[in-house]
């Protein structure tokens, strides 16, 4: 993205108090922090050498020393010395943080701490929009999170008991946890496996109950430092195509199942959808349980597996 | 923009900053560096460069040196509302406040955290690392419209989108404020053709954001409360479902549910309906029969019929 106009200006604000409160950083490490070239922050530092107070005297002057590239400090940041305050912005990304930290927090100390950080943020900066923004329920519900969180830290095995919805079982599974992320309101966590050698992904709300395990009781002989940490779910060669027909409600589908739709097109009475997937046990089972009408076009054999299931569903039931 | 204008508002923050006075126009163009050309013209740049610092989040205090006169109105900038006072900081508060700052990632957090732990930092607090070491999790929320959404209420806009549930139909409405549940974002304001407070699903706008007026057009009731309009808050009307499912099977009804053994093939559960208890049902196929409430049974029925 191309820089706005005032963001320079920003910037320019912003680094005076930075470089008072981090003397002797080189222009390079600056423009990391900054998310900006060395170039630019060269440009910005003989910029703001020439500002300071009416008068402009070098005693009204900001004075920065940038003549070493690898050694920048401010010598007299005039009234720059502290940073700016809060926007509603930025407060609000702070407020809606520390909330899912409370969340995370591993013990009732580190939630009680967080939580009154929070309270305090939010009753100097936030009056004006508390009323905007809300979070209805908890972001990250699962209780096994802070045991999880703890297994990466200190980068332990973990030994799970979990609920596969697809295979419909509950198995032990023994595994190296990599990484934990939140995507519209599920958690996942990224493992190493042993039994499988390959890196699986797990839902938080699937594991029934977690515990790490011990020096002893851990694999051994995985050189845990250098697992690939890929989460391309897709990777799988069985990848295919599948085309569905909906009713009306299709639209729901395509919403919930965004991650897999490739294309739709609403049609006079529905929509046809076009999906990208393993069309494994997951995927006749989403087929099964999509409460609106859903015929499959393609492939046949998805089609005749379905309609096999849905037939010997209604004769037990009925 | 050109190194002068930044320049030149640099120079004013700081000038402001500095005086303890009001400082008048006539004050500002003589001793601000940067300010030249007609009276008209430095003006219209400084009415500009108030509008720009404005943006930025600068409070601009407007006075008079003495209130018993009318003086032409000064201009200051509060080092109180202008400087970040957080206190003082524990290493651990510290990096918590680092830690939230990049905790979230969408089109408008990501942003306001990096702006946000910038000024942090210019305050030289010290790092607790083992609160850093916490920094495994990302909340990803991606919703485009979210910036637009958010200004219009922030600015008390009003604002008109097409809206898609199963027909598309346009909305005009007065956005009070956006909410997240179960990971997705929803906003809530008035609906000007339905005169009443409505919910929108965020990810359903499928137009552009268009503002259809100036801001400060309406004002928020002041006992607006956004949980009191979310319907998906109020307790479901539930119901207990008894239902035969074949051994070793449906193991995630199982989880909630109390088991009676009927005989080799069969188990007996009794549990109970949430709002997806039908696709729960219907996700294990021919392992499980609804028994009671036969009303139930009837649904899950007709749903696969509807399949056929």
């Amino acid at each position: 993205m191309t820089e706005t106009a005032l963001d320079r200006v920003a910037r320019a604000l912003d680094l005076i108090p930075f470089i008072t409160a981090h003397p002797g950083l080189s222009v390079i490490e600056i423009a990391e922090r900054f998310n900006s070239t060395p170039t630019q922050i060269s440009k910005d530092l003989s910029l703001l050498h020439m500002c300071g107070l009416p008068g402009y005297s070098h005693l009204e002057l900001l004075d920065i020393d940038y003549e070493d590239p690898n050694y920048v400090a401010v010598t007299d940041p005039q009234v720059l010395d502290s940073p700016r305050s809060l926007t509603q912005l930025e407060a609000v990304t702070l407020i809606l943080g520390l909330q899912s930290l409370t969340e995370l927090a591993s013990t009732e100390e580190e939630r009680s701490t967080i939580a009154k950080l929070q309270e305090r943020i939010m009753a100097k900066y936030g009056a004006a929009f508390i009323k905007s923004i809300q979070i209805a329920d908890a972001i990250v519900d699962s209780p096994n999170n802070a045991m999880i969180s703890r297994a990466i830290t200190t980068e332990s095995w973990l030994d799970m008991r979990y609920n596969s919805v697809s295979s419909d079982s509950i198995t032990h599974r023994t595994a190296f946890p990599l990484d934990l992320e939140y995507q519209s309101g599920v958690g996942y966590l990224y493992a190493y496996e042993e039994a499988t050698e390959s890196t699986k992904t797990f839902r938080i709300d699937r594991i029934l109950d977690v515990r790490i395990l011990d020096a002893v009781e851990a694999p051994a002989g995985v050189d845990v430092a250098h697992l690939s940490r890929t989460k391309d779910r897709w990777e799988d060669s069985n990848v295919s195509s599948v085309e569905i027909e909906t009713g009306p409600e299709g639209f729901f589908f395509i919403e919930r199942h965004n991650e897999i739709v490739i294309s739709h097109q609403k049609t006079a009475t529905g929509y046809l959808i076009s999906l990208r997937v393993i069309p494994g046990e997951w995927l006749v089972r989403t087929l099964l349980s999509w409460p609106g009408k859903v015929a499959i076009l393609e492939p046949i054999e998805l089609a005749n597996e379905v309609d096999k299931r849905l037939k010997r569903n209604l004769t037990n039931n009925a | 923009m050109s190194d002068q204008k930044t320049e030149r508002l640099i120079n004013l923050t700081m000038a402001l900053l500095a005086t303890k006075r009001f400082l008048n126009k006539s004050e500002i163009f003589q001793s601000v560096a940067g300010y030249s050309g007609s009276i008209e013209t430095m003006e219209r740049m400084f009415e500009r460069d108030k509008e720009d610092l404005r943006t930025l989040g600068i409070v601009i205090e407007v006075g008079t040196f003495d209130p018993l006169f009318e003086d032409e109105p000064g201009y200051r900038i509060s080092p109180k509302d202008y400087r970040l006072d957080l206190g003082e900081l524990t290493p651990q508060e510290f990096s918590y406040l680092s830690l939230a700052a990049t905790l979230w990632r969408n089109q408008l957090f990501t942003a306001g955290g990096a702006q946000a732990l910038r000024k942090l930092e210019g305050l030289g607090g010290q790092f607790s690392p083992e609160v850093l070491e916490m920094r495994t999790v990302s909340l990803e929320n991606q919703t485009p419209l979210f910036p637009a959404l958010w200004k219009a209420i922030t600015t008390r806009t009003r604002i008109s989108f097409e809206y898609q549930s199963q027909s598309v139909s346009r909305r005009n409405i007065a956005p009070y404020g956006l909410t997240l549940w179960h990971g997705a974002w929803y906003l809530v304001g008035d609906d000007e053709d339905k005169h009443d407070v409505r919910v929108f699903k965020v990810s359903r706008i499928a137009s552009e954001i268009m503002e259809t007026s100036k801001s400060n057009a309406f004002e928020v009731p002041d006992d607006f409360d956004i949980k009191s309009h979310l319907v998906m808050l109020t307790p479901e009307n539930r119901q207990r479902i008894t239902a035969r499912v074949r051994v070793g099977k449906c193991q995630a009804l199982r989880l909630d549910a109390v088991i009676t053994p009927v005989n080799e093939e069969w188990d007996r559960i009794e549990f109970v309906a949430k709002h997806d208890w039908l696709e729960r049902v219907l996700w294990y196929a021919d392992d499980i029969i609804v028994d009671e409430p036969l009303e139930l049974r009837n649904r899950v029925i007709q749903a696969i019929e509807a399949k056929l």
